[in-house]
Formats: structure tokens, sequence, C-alpha cells
């Protein structure tokens, strides 16, 4: 029966293992071998197990329900720009700088690991391999973090925003009112944030959106400059945009499917991350 | 008086001991044997409530000592059971 027990012995938790391990399997020694020696250690190990996780998932749920308290309490409130003709851009150099890094990172751990198990040396290898994989969860988890915990920019009137090297800024917005209904009218600026390349994108990826969600398309009018117009770097054009919302729509933002690299949704502070609260051009 | 960690202070109020010699000490006194996974149940969690702390050992066998803590929750249960056992013996005679 002595194995059943020291199999038992190894149900406990590692850190009290670590602590108490040795002078436990010394008292083992000493006692006969009684299947309920073994029945009483599997029931303490199971014990001291189960508090073991409930420490952790108390710690956890607190954790996320500070986190998600937190969270919605900033999506609360909006940043909303000056206005004073400021650019503001869906990705930042530094979050694409630290994210390539991290990326570089994993590769170089990668094959550095890939060497030292070549090497005959496993446990280095072992220790290279999680200290990446570490390195890419933090990073990962980091990014979903600051994603929640940073509130909407709505970009206000007069100030522009940039997915890449496309940029859209509002000038102005009328509104006629049509029974029910309000046809509105923004002025905007299309430019490129390129010194090279040119940029468009496609006509239809730009919608207005209200507070509740609802979308409303964009009409197309031949007499204005498409929205697919196609910018050379420094090149700028104004042109308007014309869209029905109902009458009691209270607030209303310019919006975009952007359609991101798969990459760039993985860089802090881009406006493509999971979770993050995607930037808006405030109408009204 | 069956709680094992009252158990475990009574027979450390003798003296330091480890283990073992806890658990024959305690089946000496009261009859029961208190199996390996009770006793270090009973021994983690008075370590964790500073009432017992480990001493220097030469072996893996390691040795515990009551603490002045220890000593002093000992006493202050020895004087709660006191109570009871009179009241109880003072009702039993009565009944």
């Amino acid at each position: 029966m002595k194995p059943l027990t020291r199999f038992a012995a190894k149900l406990y938790p590692r850190s009290w293992r670590e602590r108490y391990g040795a002078e436990f399997e010394a008292l083992l020694d000493g006692t006969g071998a009684d299947p309920r020696i073994a029945l009483n250690v599997f029931r303490e190990a199971i014990g001291m197990q189960v508090q073991s996780w409930k420490a952790i998932g108390s710690a956890g749920l607190l954790g996320a329900a500070a986190l998600c308290l937190t969270s919605w309490s900033v999506g609360q409130n909006p940043y909303s720009t000056p206005g004073t003709q400021l650019v503001f851009r869906q990705d930042s150099n530094l979050g694409a700088m630290v994210g390539f890094l991290v990326f570089l990172v994993s590769i170089v751990g990668g094959l550095v690991s890939s060497i030292l198990r070549q090497d005959g040396r496993s446990p280095a290898a072992k220790r290279v391999r999680w200290a990446s994989a570490g390195t890419i969860i933090v990073y990962l988890a980091s990014v979903l973090l600051v994603s929640l915990l940073t509130p909407r920019t709505i970009v206000s009137i007069g100030d522009s925003y940039c997915y890449d090297i496309w940029c859209i800024g509002v000038r102005s917005l009328n509104a006629t009112p049509q029974g029910k209904n309000i046809l509105y009218t923004a002025r905007v600026r299309i430019f490129s944030d390129a010194n090279r390349v040119s940029t468009s994108r496609a006509m239809d990826f730009l919608y207005a959106r209200d507070d509740q969600g609802r979308r409303f398309p964009l009409i197309q009018d031949s007499s204005v400059i498409p929205a697919d117009v196609t910018i050379s770097p420094g090149e700028s054009v104004e042109t308007s945009m014309m869209f029905i919302a109902p009458a009691n729509v209270r607030k209303l933002y310019l919006t975009g499917d952007y359609g991101a690299m798969p990459w760039v949704s993985l860089f802090f502070g881009s406006d493509m991350s999971p979770l993050h609260r995607r930037t808006l051009l405030g109408l009204r | 008086m069956s709680d094992p960690t009252l158990l475990v202070l009574a027979s450390l109020s003798e003296g330091d001991k480890h283990g073992y010699a806890m658990m024959e000490d305690i089946e000496r006194f009261t009859g029961l044997r208190l199996g390996p996974g009770t006793l270090y149940g009973a021994i983690t969690r008075l370590e964790e409530r500073g009432w017992i702390k480990p001493v220097k050992a030469d072996d893996r066998r390691r040795p515990y000592t009551l603490t002045a803590t220890g000593r002093e929750y000992l006493k202050t249960q020895l004087g709660v059971l006191e109570r009871v056992l009179k009241t109880a013996g003072r009702r039993l005679k009565h009944a």
C-alpha cells in the first residue's frame, strides 16, 4: 500500500510539497502500509488542492470583476479631441516598434532553443522556450489590458484621423430636414500621410452610425469627388459625403470597416486591437 | 477534544517533537491515531497562524516548537474546555 500512499502524497499542491514534502515523506516512511493511511493522505491532498484553487479562483474573479468595472467606467467617458486641426492616428510608431521587438525576441528565442536542444542541453532549451512564450503572453495580455483601459477617442469636427497613411477630417456638417429624417452633408478633407506611395480606400468602406450602433450608408453622388479617390503623397482633396438618418438620432459619427492587417491588431495603441474602442469621427 | 490542531498544540506543550513523535504522543494521551495527512494538515494550519514553528533538524524529520502566541491560544482553549467540562459534569449530576 506504500506506493499508493506515496502517489497520494504527490497530489498535494506544489508549494506545499516544496515546504513540507521531505519531512512528510520521512513521516510516511515510519507509518505502516495501511490502506486507511493512503486514503487519509489522499483526502487531505485533495482538500489542500481545493483550498489553493479557491484562493487562485477568488483572486482571479476579483481581478476580472475589478477590470470589467474599470473598463466599463472608462467606456463611459470618451475623449473628444479639441477640434483645433490636430491629426490622430490609428496606430503609433512606438506601438509598432515594441510589437516588432517582441516578434524578434520570440523568433530569436525559438532559434536559440532549437540550437540548445540539438546540443543536448534540453533544460536550457526548455527555459529559453518558456521565457519566449512568457514574453509573448505578457505582451498580448498587456495589449488587451491597455485596450480595455483606453477610452474611446471621438475626433471632433476640425480634427483629422489617419488610418495607416489614409487620412480624413470632417470640416463641417449641414443638416436638411426631410420629413421624419434628416439629410446630412459632411464636408470632408481626405489627405495622405505618406512620403512616397499613393493611397486610396474602397468606395463603400465608410459609413455613418449613431450611438446605438445603427448604420447609415453614404449616398453615392456622382457630382462630388468619390471617397475612393487615389491620393498622392502630400495631396489633399476636399469633398462631401451625404447620408440620411432619422431626426431622433442623438449622436452621429463617421467610421469605416478598415480591415486591418492581422498583425496591426497586436500593436499597443492600435485602433484595431481586440477589445479596443475604435476611434470615431464625431459629426453631431 | 478531537480537533487535530488542539491535539498537536497539546502534544507540543510538553516539548519539541517531529511528526512521528507527535502521532505517537497523541495516540498515547487520547487513544486516537491521527493519519499522516490529518497531522500535516493541522501542522500547516498551525504554522500559517504562527502558533508553532519548525526548529533546526539534522535529518529529514523536522521537529516543531510551540510559539508564545500558540501557548496563549492553547491556554485559552483549555480554559474554555475546562468550563465546558465543569458545566457538563455539574449538569449530569443533577440530571
